[in-house]
């Protein structure tokens, strides 16, 4: 602390603003990082922490606010720029090259030791460099083993160790430990220590909570694009970060739910199921008509993967049952799914859930073709009937677009996403999973995407609402199930629903 | 239990037996063959004479695969080998009567290098992807090529000096020269890829374009310099080609592209499975060489030829691609197993 006036901060950020088309991703947002210190980052989904991070590596440039490293302005940061000024971004992707040994995996980039007078490469020298630097950090691993046979741990201690061969002083982490196992996590935090104890700067980010308490000095908190606060990490406990995190949020973006209202039958059952991959494992929970069931877990907790399993997308089960309509249930592509009565609105709405190219009627008619069709061995399709059930569709979801003509690329995510609903709409499903519908969307959008969830409901179809945004989760779900590494750990009914309750269940809290 | 230990064991077994058998598959088909047409020609195939015939007949497949597996290490194609050796044929053909024949050769090099860049700044500059690049200077060129001929008959022979004839048919020790050109190549090109700077960072580009752009690694350029290569090296092979035939026409580079491409593939389904590298190709071309000897002793038909080279490299191909997908399988299964993070069987060796 007493460093403090003494010597300039290492970066200082200073009322960041970044927006884009249709969002503020970042809003006069105050960021500071001392020398030797290790600084977490903490925010939900969308609070503007990945958009702070890439301001800083010079990949968004800012529209407004000041960036200093090291004391000196910086007017126009770009990521050579970054990177000269000693920062290094370890994504979960890592960057490593795979056929590569430890040893060139670290020097990657920089100058090779050569023999003397020749163009070529001295091997011995190399390794013998490459061992002295991982001792020194005391990372134990031969510099000539491939780092494909590394452990996830290892291979961000190599990462690591990479960073700092080429004179990093600020390290950006970014979720190292989402699929570590305990004791390795143990060993990673023991060399992030180290290195901040040689004046290494630390931003660390992470879902993790508890981490973040062992190991950092300082939080910062985001939320939906602002800052909410800056703390000693002594000065807080694990709930009282969770509330700074979720913070108050007008109640009035969901539609009104009371608590125990009639559910109609079983639609789909689930028991036992568990995933060859072990993504799942002993899922049992049912969905009935009228009932949104919520889905929840940190990154890769598996309601992703379950979600794509019951689509007829994903993995296949190898243990456990399924049944829909009472009647067993094993999609195996999402043709047999849909044929079942199943629908999936997509995470990667761009990607998965809308052709872009194609126009907004041939969209919303995709799923349900053969009722347009007007002879069976041409397939021509009754565009004019198409054309008219799409500006129905069009008219009662209130989607903004100019045409039932327009192509579906050129609408706002919101209204994409309403052509999405539409869609399954059409045949009014069984059974709907919806997967983060909202991510990026704005706030009246995002209202009405939830009324129309809702109201799918009301009128008899379950709804499947997969989401890791806590509060949506708790304004809209009759009930949620919390994954943690591919286990049920909590089944929350409606009574008891809260975003803090929903988070302390997947934190383990 | 004890059902599930002996599984371990197996699984294990079975682990050891992709990880270390599977990747000299090619290597045991190259002796297979040789034990074979041994077998079937017992008096002609395994002499001195014929092995060093097959090292004649695939020296110049050498060369231009060699310039093609630096391309394919950065994960790039390069389509137009085949027309730039028919290129730089017929511009030896036509340019060495009018030059002196050291100048002759640099020129058309330098010719066949220029094609190279071009390529390279076509895909590294404008983004095109270099199948659909190297597809079009391939056909530009071919149609060059059939119009420089056309003038005479479409076969240029006449006027070439003895001197540069001697290139492609003498011999040392036994040893027909051309031979050792393809030996210096394959030397200098696995030397490059596998000591210097330059080399490892071209394996780094191919193995992890994002990685490398994250360490500054000078894509553009390594690419550029892969195109080049790859460019002469399809020319010297025309050149040698007019050495040894004592002609050119403007179909005679043509099968370069495919016999390249399959020894190549060939390769990365060897040693360092997945991955191209010169031993590789070597390794693939001494197949082929072998394939097309020993069926020309056994007067098998040119057309039956190339349906078991088309067959054989396909098998190649999936065998290495089927290796991997059951080192997956096993390392997914030895990870359920333990989900603690040893992965068992990896180190057990």
């Amino acid at each position: 602390m007493s460093r403090v006036g003494s010597e300039p901060l290492r970066i200082e950020m200073r009322g960041i603003t970044k927006t884009f088309p249709g969002t503020v991703a970042c809003e006069q947002i105050d960021f500071e990082l001392r020398h030797g210190e290790i600084h977490a980052l903490v925010g939900q989904n969308g609070a503007g922490k990945s958009t702070l991070i890439k301001v800083l590596a010079g990949i968004h440039s800012r529209d407004s606010g000041d960036i200093c490293i090291e004391g000196a302005p910086i007017d126009h940061l770009t990521p050579r720029m970054a990177h000269d000024l000693g920062m290094r971004f370890i994504h979960q992707e890592l960057n490593l090259v795979p056929q590569f040994n430890v040893a060139e995996n670290i020097v990657l980039g920089d100058p090779y030791p050569l023999r003397r007078a020749t163009p070529l490469i001295a091997w011995r020298r190399l390794n013998r460099h490459v061992g002295e630097i991982l001792e020194n950090l005391g990372i134990s691993i031969d510099p000539r083993r491939s780092v494909q046979s590394l452990s996830i741990a290892e291979q961000w201690m190599v990462a690591i160790a990479r960073a700092l061969y080429s004179r990093g002083r600020v390290l950006v982490m970014d979720e190292p430990t989402s699929s570590l196992s305990r004791e390795d996590v143990h060993d990673l935090f023991d060399l992030v220590r180290a290195l901040a104890a040689r004046g290494t700067s630390v931003i660390y980010i992470s879902h993790r909570l508890e981490e973040i308490f062992e190991l950092a000095e300082r939080v910062t908190v985001l939320k939906d694009g602002r800052k909410v606060a800056t703390a000693d990490v002594d000065d807080l406990n694990l709930s009282e970060l969770v509330r700074l995190m979720v913070g108050g949020r007008p109640q009035e973006l969901y539609p009104v739910i009371e608590a125990d209202r009639a559910m109609g039958n079983s639609i789909l059952r689930v028991n036992d199921l568990t995933t060859a991959d072990g993504r799942l494992a002993n899922v049992t929970f049912q969905v009935r008509e009228r009932e949104v069931l919520g889905i929840t877990g940190l990154l890769g907790a598996g309601h992703n993967e379950l979600a794509d399993l019951l689509f007829g997308v994903g993995g296949r089960p190898v243990g456990g049952q399924m049944l829909l309509d009472d009647r067993p249930y094993r999609p195996r592509t999402a043709r047999l799914a849909i044929a079942r009565g199943m629908g999936l609105v997509p995470a990667e709405r761009r990607s998965q859930g809308v052709v872009g190219d194609m126009q907004l009627w041939e969209n919303v008619i995709l799923a349900h073709l053969r009722r347009f069709i007007i002879d069976p061995i041409t397939g021509i399709v009754h565009r004019r009937r198409a054309e008219r059930v799409a500006r129905e569709q069009m008219q009662a979801l209130q989607i903004v677009a100019t045409g039932a003509e327009q192509e579906v690329q050129y609408l706002s995510g919101g209204n994409q996403q309403k052509v999405v609903l539409a869609k399954w709409l059409l045949g009014s499903p069984r059974l709907l999973i919806v997967s983060e519908p909202t991510r990026g969307i704005d706030v009246s959008a995002k209202a009405e995407i939830y009324g129309l969830v809702r109201r799918l409901a009301d009128d008899g179809s379950g709804i499947l609402f997969v989401s890791t945004e806590v509060e949506e989760l708790a304004g809209i779900c009759d009930r949620v199930l919390v994954l943690r590494q591919g286990r049920q750990v909590a089944d929350l009914p409606r009574r008891e629903l809260s975003a803090h309750r929903i988070m302390e269940a997947c934190y383990g809290g | 239990m004890d059902r599930s230990s002996n599984g371990r064991v197996l699984t294990r077994r079975l682990e050891y037996f992709v990880l270390k058998g599977g990747r000299y598959g090619t290597v045991l088909g190259l002796l297979l063959l040789v034990v074979v047409f041994a077998g079937l020609k017992p008096s002609v195939f395994p002499t001195a004479r014929n092995f060093l015939n097959i090292f004649n007949q695939i020296s110049l497949l050498g060369i231009c695969a060699a310039g093609l597996t630096i391309c394919l290490v950065m994960r790039e194609f390069d389509l137009s080998v085949g027309a730039v050796a028919t290129l730089g044929a017929v511009l030896t053909a036509g340019w060495l009567p009018h030059l002196h024949p050291m100048l002759g050769v640099l020129a058309v090099l330098a010719v066949c290098a220029g094609i190279g860049l071009i390529n390279g700044l076509i895909i590294t500059t404008l983004r095109v992807s270099s199948f659909m690049t190297t597809l079009g200077t391939m056909t530009v060129l071919t149609g060059f090529s059939y119009w420089y001929t056309s003038g005479s008959g479409a076969i240029l022979y006449s006027g070439i000096p003895e001197g540069f004839l001697r290139v492609g048919k003498g011999a040392f020790l036994h040893v027909p020269y051309i031979v050792f050109f393809m030996i210096a190549t394959l030397l200098v090109l696995h030397v490059l890829l596998n000591h210097t700077t330059t080399g490892r960072r071209m394996y780094a580009v191919g193995g992890s374009p994002e990685a490398a752009r994250f360490g500054g690694i000078p894509i553009r350029r390594l690419k550029i310099l892969g195109f080049v290569l790859s460019g002469a090296l399809a020319g010297l092979t025309g050149i040698l080609l007019v050495a040894r035939l004592g002609l050119a026409e403007p179909t005679i580079g043509d099968r370069f592209l495919f016999d390249s491409f399959t020894v190549t593939f060939l390769g990365a389904a060897s040693i360092r499975v997945g991955q191209f590298h010169i031993v590789g190709t070597l390794i693939g071309t001494l197949i082929m060489g072998t394939i097309f000897n020993g069926f020309t002793l056994l007067d098998v038909p040119y057309h039956l030829q190339l349906v078991v080279q088309g067959a054989i490299l396909i098998a190649a191909v999936t065998s290495a691609g089927l290796w991997q997908g059951l080192l997956l399988s096993v390392r997914l299964r030895s990870v359920r197993e333990n989900p603690r993070g040893d992965t068992g069987g990896q180190d057990a060796e």
